[in-house]
């Protein structure tokens, strides 16, 4: 009878410490003004570890032969999902691994073709739960999905102001469908850039899970080395301006963006926690998943670990000079209309 | 009262945005609660109140529990929405035929003049059989094996026998329980069971496995809730077979779809193999609530401890939440 007591009381204590250790922490602090879920700190994969946030290149993208080559060195391919009812929550999702290639018209001056195929099991948000979620079958499916794809098929003409709009075949979990939306797009010496803002409605391919939590309208940015303007930040530290006002980030576009005080990621903040073992290096599975995939890279003396330096060189690789704001934050909710419906659908 | 789209043109695609967010939720309703748990609950208590009523003797009356077991997942799966596919494109779609025929075969293989061999070896048949099938195109071989891999495995290779011995495993030590003590005892821990699969597959899986796991479970409690009503001797000796396909079937999909396997949800449906501990001796022969306390007891027990691996793995495998997050 005692063992049996026993056992129970065993169970019942590892049941409350496993349940007291899940979910992520909330904090307003890091929120930035005009955004309820603004966010700081480190981005996680769908493979379970920490992930670096994906670099954005400032300026252009360069150019050989009339082809730009496209990845996350220097392309941003980000989402934003909002919950239905009052409290939107907007949702900043990035792709981690992808590839493609951009090319120009024979003159030189004008996009001629894009395509991108993205690793959809890359998929990274701010919060690992909500990652692991978004990888399931009541969304992108991953494991059975592993690929998307958006291919142009034609480019409008620019109109006065460098606004073009861009038709193509987007490719996401079983079906192909045919979207148009409009682009800036830059051509010069320098490179290629392109920024383009719009929606697609999940459902249209076949991601038509929870409809009741989740509005269908996702919000896409698609960022091809765009130069972007300094952030005001305000978080602790000289490291806090990491791609701020990016994906997650910023509150909102446009002045005011940027986190709020007490946010912001900080690199010595983050290696402390990740050194479990608290021996002033990362080794073995302290090392977050996509560093550990660069390791050699990384560790620049060879001894198969991280150092503290060499994390925050790591870090200081991905911030753009002079702290970048990135394209893009979470759009401002709106208590009554998601914050997405004030972009441009496909139908618009 | 609100309309359900879903009742209205059955299994058609539902028009997106002609509902509003109120009107979604109340469909969510009616699909996870509505057609994953009372439809199934109230199909596999018909059918098994009926079969136990059927004048035929106690050869009919085992496959009672059974066939009710196979036609409440059935009618539920089938008034699913689309995404159940009828015509299996996914592993886990089959579950539709595999639960039905597990169930049929099970009882066969259940009955008293059958051999203990010839028994075992039809379990094993379709211990592989479903094995197989529930193999997606997808599966990999883990990392350390595919990195020290001379013998040139293929993922089939390795996850068949797997699956293979589980399945069988579940199946032929569920299947004495039945002989050994009351049905409610059985049935209740095998219901009780697949429930805490089911809530588990929906909050750490994907909801749309939880829901249909939740089928398997309701059609469970509603057998057990028969065997409470109409007792019967022989209700859950037919029943292992069905039980290891579909409980233990969707343990194995909600184990392998994660990016990284949540392993120890496969040993949530083990959890009625607790009840050996209470097959011989005085607590085999207790009967009426002491008995059923006792029996179910030992079942809660085992699931807590499965349910405490599978959130501490669940949590292990989550990285630590980084201040200022959120």
């Amino acid at each position: 009878m005692r063992r049996t007591i026993g056992c129970v009381v065993a169970a019942c204590l590892l049941l409350a410490g496993c349940g007291q250790s899940g979910g992520g922490t909330i904090s307003p602090g890091g929120a930035a003004a005009g955004s309820p879920s603004g966010t700081g700190g480190s981005n996680y994969g769908s493979q379970g570890g920490p992930i670096v946030p994906a670099p954005v290149a400032d300026g252009r993208v360069p150019l050989s032969s009339g082809a730009a080559t496209l990845g996350p060195e220097n392309t941003l391919i980000q989402f934003v999902g909002t919950h239905v009812g009052d409290r939107p929550d907007p949702r900043t999702c990035n792709f981690q691994k992808f590839s493609g290639t951009a090319q120009l018209d024979t003159d030189g001056k004008t996009l001629k073709s894009v395509s991108v195929e993205i690793e959809t099991n890359s998929l990274a948000t701010f919060h690992p739960d909500l990652t692991t979620h978004l990888n399931s079958p009541d969304f992108f499916d991953t494991k059975e999905y592993p690929t998307a794809k958006f291919q142009i098929t034609s480019i409008s003409a620019p109109n006065d102001d460098g606004e073009v709009t861009i038709t193509g075949d987007f490719t996401l979990l079983k079906a192909t469908k045919e979207i148009s939306f409009p682009a800036v797009v830059s051509v010069n010496d320098d490179g290629l850039s392109l920024k383009a803002e719009f929606n697609i409605d999940r459902t249209e391919f076949g991601m038509d899970r929870l409809q009741e939590r989740v509005v269908n309208t996702v919000a896409l940015t698609v960022v091809i080395g765009q130069e972007t303007g300094p952030i005001q930040t305000s978080g602790p530290g000289p490291g806090s301006a990491t791609r701020g006002g990016g994906p997650g980030r910023g509150g909102g576009r446009g002045p005011g963006g940027g986190r709020g005080p007490g946010g912001g990621f900080d690199p010595a903040a983050f290696f402390t926690q990740r050194d479990a073992d608290s021996d002033g290096k990362l080794t073995g599975d302290e090392i977050p998943e996509l560093m550990r995939q660069d390791l050699a890279a990384i560790d620049t003396d060879g001894d198969g670990a991280i150092s503290q330096a060499e994390f925050e060189a790591r870090m200081r690789s991905f911030r753009p000079p002079g702290g970048g704001r990135g394209p893009g934050g979470n759009p401002p909710p709106d208590n009554d209309k998601s914050a997405a419906d004030k972009r441009p659908t496909n139908d618009e | 009262m609100v309309r359900n789209p879903r009742r209205c043109a059955w299994r058609a695609p539902v028009v997106v945005g002609a509902l509003a967010p109120d009107e979604w939720a109340m469909n969510f309703l009616v699909e996870a609660l509505g057609i994953g748990v009372a439809v199934p609950t109230a199909v596999s208590l018909s059918v098994y109140s009926a079969g136990v009523r059927l004048p035929w003797g106690e050869s009919c009356r085992r496959f009672a529990a059974p066939m009710a077991f196979a036609a409440a997942y059935c009618v539920a799966y089938v008034l699913m929405p689309k995404w159940a596919e009828l015509i299996p494109s996914r592993h886990w779609h089959w579950t539709l035929y595999l639960v039905p025929a597990a169930a049929a075969i099970g009882a066969l293989a259940a009955i008293d003049r059958v051999p203990l061999v010839v028994r075992w070896l039809v379990f094993l048949l379709a211990a592989i059989v479903s094995a197989w099938l529930f193999l997606p195109h997808w599966l990999k071989l883990p990392a350390w094996l595919a990195a020290n891999n001379s013998l040139g495995l293929t993922p089939r290779a390795v996850y068949v026998p797997i699956l293979t011995a589980y399945l069988l495993a579940i199946a032929a030590l569920v299947e004495p329980l039945g002989r050994r003590l009351p049905a409610t005892s059985v049935l209740g821990g095998m219901a009780l069971t697949a429930v805490c699969l089911a809530v588990f597959s929906g909050a750490m899986v994907s909801v749309m496995y939880g829901e249909m796991a939740m089928i398997a479970a309701a059609a469970l409690v509603g057998c057990w809730v028969g065997a409470c009503i109409l007792p019967q001797a022989s209700a859950a000796r037919g029943m292992s077979l069905a039980y290891a396909v579909a409980v233990g079937g969707w343990a194995w999909i909600g184990c392998i779809e994660p990016q990284r396997p949540l392993v120890p949800l496969m040993l949530v449906p083990v959890a009625p193999l607790a009840l050996w501990s209470c097959a011989f001796g005085r607590p085999a022969q207790l009967r009426g609530f002491k008995g059923a306390a006792l029996h179910l007891g030992a079942v809660l027990i085992a699931l807590a401890l499965a349910a405490g691996l599978v959130i501490a793995s669940s949590a292990l495998n989550r990285p630590p939440a980084v201040e200022g997050e959120w």
